[in-house]
């Protein structure tokens, strides 16, 4: 029961704030990168500042993308052929508006889900979206899988690393030539597999006796709960959305 | 009526070549404390499983045979539904958690947001089962860094907290000291008060001897004693199934063997043997 | 059906176990700093155990979930669910069983990563994986190939050895499993008499 996000957008509903990624995304589909890189990235910066943890967001954001976005700009910068104006030339190095036009529209719809998932993922707790999930019957099978594997994750990474150790320990290689590093390989990652499907039996059973396959209406002890501002917004963000994509439609066609 | 009834059970698992148990017939009333006694591989957690509901269906094999469950042919019940009846807590504490809460108050109310309790019912359960097991100064640690002892108690808290009719308890103290081992008999105890059938399996028969009324001694694939808890454990014979005896009677037939002491009957529990010995100082 | 083949709760369990040897595994390969990237082999496992669905599902979770952190992972679902796919229908013929069916299921699921992957890292990415393999693309670029030429070359350097590597390392986990653990999972008739 520990709430470990602050800010005010911790507080809004999960789905909430599912509703405005799923829209933001899709509108960042059909607009060109002007809708991204001038409307949505600024809109998720500012969101961004009432997260409560605005540096840990721009951080993650710039990790995520960085290298990407780099290369993407260097693909489109070589490929481009075509006569539009010149920017910068140095040698055979020729950089023209539309080779960086073309970088800016393929990276725009990333760029967005990147800003929205990162900013949802700061702001809420996988727990709560996955109660609020279950309150919309979604099955508590996900719910369960999602979760476990967030605790599932860390404690192989823990375990990996007690094995490596041990090999290291009794004289098993795990640096030098290729040829010593990929037999170092198997019996790290072995043991952990088997181990952990040995595990599985009983991991089961504990999960029948607490009533995980009961055929019961699930209840949850941390309480999480719609509010009207809630539904006030989620209701915005998809008409909003709707009449953005009509428009885009309409230009289309007219 | 029994809440738990085997009619003429065997089983063997899929791959054996033999079969684990024979003829297993027995029924349980409401309310009794039967323990099951019996040398390690003897069929003894296999026959926890048989009772829970578990084979065949989740370790398969061929069965014979019917357990009633309150009547009801416990084959004819999913394995989910019965955990509304039955609990059942094992011996490895370590595997014993859900794997998705972070804290032990958590782990401990999952069972009954499975089971649909309401939210504010959850927590007065939750904190009355904290305070009665001592655990409670564990309530923010996280489930799966706790020692074994712990993990044990918080195994055996999220159990019965869901309040079973039926409890199966198959070696709760194995990570316990002799003060923790007391606490859980003590829970035990407070159960059977309160009128739950329990099935216990513990190699620690001191302790049997003390709480269970009844014992099913399990020898080479059989039930070859069924009886009160006096009754068995006065009884030399259970030495040669490769069981133990508590301390107290085996003092006592050594003294009588010695001569030293004559006993009406061999007395297994210390109350039992103080009774007896009371006025007899020289 | 019998009960006990319509028993699902081992299944779900493997799922979990499946995404966290996916990453694991790759993080140890890059701990080792390995040529490959052996982050598949959870999806092919569970895929292998549990059919189809939920090799599918363990693929799907695994991108979500590393998407948590990094979300250029969640385009590439589509790939990992596919490979769960594959490798589900293999295990339902049989072909985890023997070295020659190993072998078939891993052109296979080398196939389906090829032409799942490579429209991804076209269309969305304009070309970059996000690992080291794009300074391959960029360079076959530089040469004056194709974006598409490029990709699908750089694709089939990285890919290749490492699909088999993963379906052979599956291959042998699964052998190396107790039977009577085996006897849980949804496609035990095909690895136990």
């Amino acid at each position: 029961m520990l709430d470990r996000k602050k800010g005010p957008l911790s507080k809004l509903y999960p789905l909430t704030k599912l509703v405005f990624l799923f829209c933001a995304i899709i509108l960042a589909i059909v607009y060109d990168w002007k809708f991204g890189y001038l409307v949505m990235v600024p809109l998720t910066l500012v969101l961004a500042l009432f997260s409560g943890n605005f540096i840990g967001f721009i951080k993650k954001f710039i990790g995520a993308l960085l290298l990407f976005v780099i290369f993407v700009f260097l693909f489109k910068i070589m490929l481009d052929k075509s006569d539009s104006q010149i920017l910068f030339q140095w040698q055979f190095v020729i950089i023209r508006i539309q080779g960086l036009i073309d970088g800016l529209n393929q990276t725009s719809v990333l760029v967005v889900m990147a800003a929205v998932v990162l900013l949802f993922f700061e702001t809420t707790e996988v727990e709560d979206l996955m109660i609020s999930l279950q309150q919309r019957k979604v099955s508590h099978v996900v719910s369960y899988i999602v979760l476990s594997t967030l605790q599932m994750i860390p404690d192989m990474v823990k375990r990996s690393k007690v094995i490596m150790q041990a090999q290291q320990a009794r004289g098993i290689e795990t640096e030098g030539n290729m040829y010593l590093r990929v037999r170092a390989f198997f019996p790290s990652l072995g043991p952990l597999i088997i181990s952990s499907i040995s595990e599985l039996e009983e991991r089961a059973i504990t999960l029948e006796v607490r009533g995980f396959s009961a055929s019961i209406e699930k209840t949850f002890l941390k309480d999480i709960q719609s509010r009207a501002i809630d539904r006030i917004l989620s209701i915005g963000f998809i008409l909003i959305s709707i009449a953005l994509l009509g428009w885009r439609i309409y230009l289309w066609l007219f | 009526m029994a809440v738990l009834e085997l009619k003429d059970v065997s089983f063997k698992y899929q791959l054996a070549k033999e079969t684990i148990l024979e003829n297993i017939s027995f029924s349980i009333e409401k309310g009794e404390f039967v323990a099951l006694v019996g040398r390690n591989g003897v069929g003894k957690t296999t026959l926890c499983s048989i009772m829970r509901g578990l084979i065949p269906t989740f370790h398969t094999g061929t069965m014979n045979g019917q357990v009633l469950l309150n009547g009801m042919d416990i084959s004819d019940m999913s394995i989910g539904d019965i955990a509304l009846h039955i609990g059942f807590v094992f011996q490895n504490p370590f595997v014993q958690v859900s794997g998705v809460k972070q804290t032990v108050f958590e782990e401990v109310a999952y069972g009954l947001e499975n089971l649909g309790v309401e939210r504010s019912e959850i927590i007065r359960r939750v904190e009355e089962m904290l305070i009665q097991l001592n655990i409670d100064h564990l309530r923010t640690k996280h489930p799966m860094q706790l020692s074994g002892g712990q993990s044990q108690r918080v195994a055996l808290a999220s159990v019965l907290v869901m309040d079973p009719e039926i409890l199966i308890i198959d070696e709760p103290t194995s990570q316990l000291d002799p003060q923790g081992t007391e606490e859980v008999f003590e829970t035990i105890r407070l159960l059977k008060e309160r009128k739950k059938t329990i099935i216990l399996v513990e190699h620690k028969v001191d302790w049997v001897a003390e709480y269970a009324d009844r014992i099913l001694v399990i020898h080479d694939k059989h039930i070859v004693k069924d009886a009160r808890a006096n009754e068995v454990f006065s009884d030399p014979m259970l030495l040669e199934t490769g069981n133990n005896l508590p301390q107290v009677a085996l003092l006592a037939l050594k003294l009588r063997e010695l001569g030293e002491a004559s006993f009406d009957n061999i007395p297994t529990t210390l109350d039992d043997a103080v009774e007896q010995l009371k006025g007899r100082g020289e | 059906m019998s009960k006990a083949a319509k028993y699902s709760t081992m299944a779900i369990l493997l799922i979990p176990i499946g995404i966290a040897i996916n990453y694991v595994g790759g993080q140890i390969a890059l701990i080792l700093k390995l040529p490959v990237f052996i982050d598949v082999i959870g999806t092919i496992l569970v895929g292998a155990l549990a059919g189809p669905l939920f090799g599918a599902i363990t693929g799907l979770v695994t991108n979500l979930i590393l998407g948590i952190t990094a979300p250029t992972w969640i385009p590439y679902a589509i790939v990992n669910v596919a490979i769960g796919i594959v490798a589900g229908l293999c295990a339902q013929k049989g072909w985890f069983k023997t070295v020659k069916g190993a072998l078939i299921t891993s052109v296979l699921i080398w196939l389906i990563t090829q032409l799942t992957a490579n429209p991804v890292t076209v269309y969305l990415f304009g070309g970059v994986t996000g690992s080291g393999s794009s300074f391959i693309t960029s360079f076959l670029i530089a040469t004056g190939q194709s974006l598409w030429q490029s990709v699908i070359t750089t694709a089939l350097i990285t890919e290749t050895v490492d699909k088999f590597v993963s379906v052979f390392i599956v291959f042998f986990i699964i052998k190396a499993i107790p039977a009577r653990t085996l006897l849980k999972f949804p496609l035990a008739k095909y690895y136990v008499e």
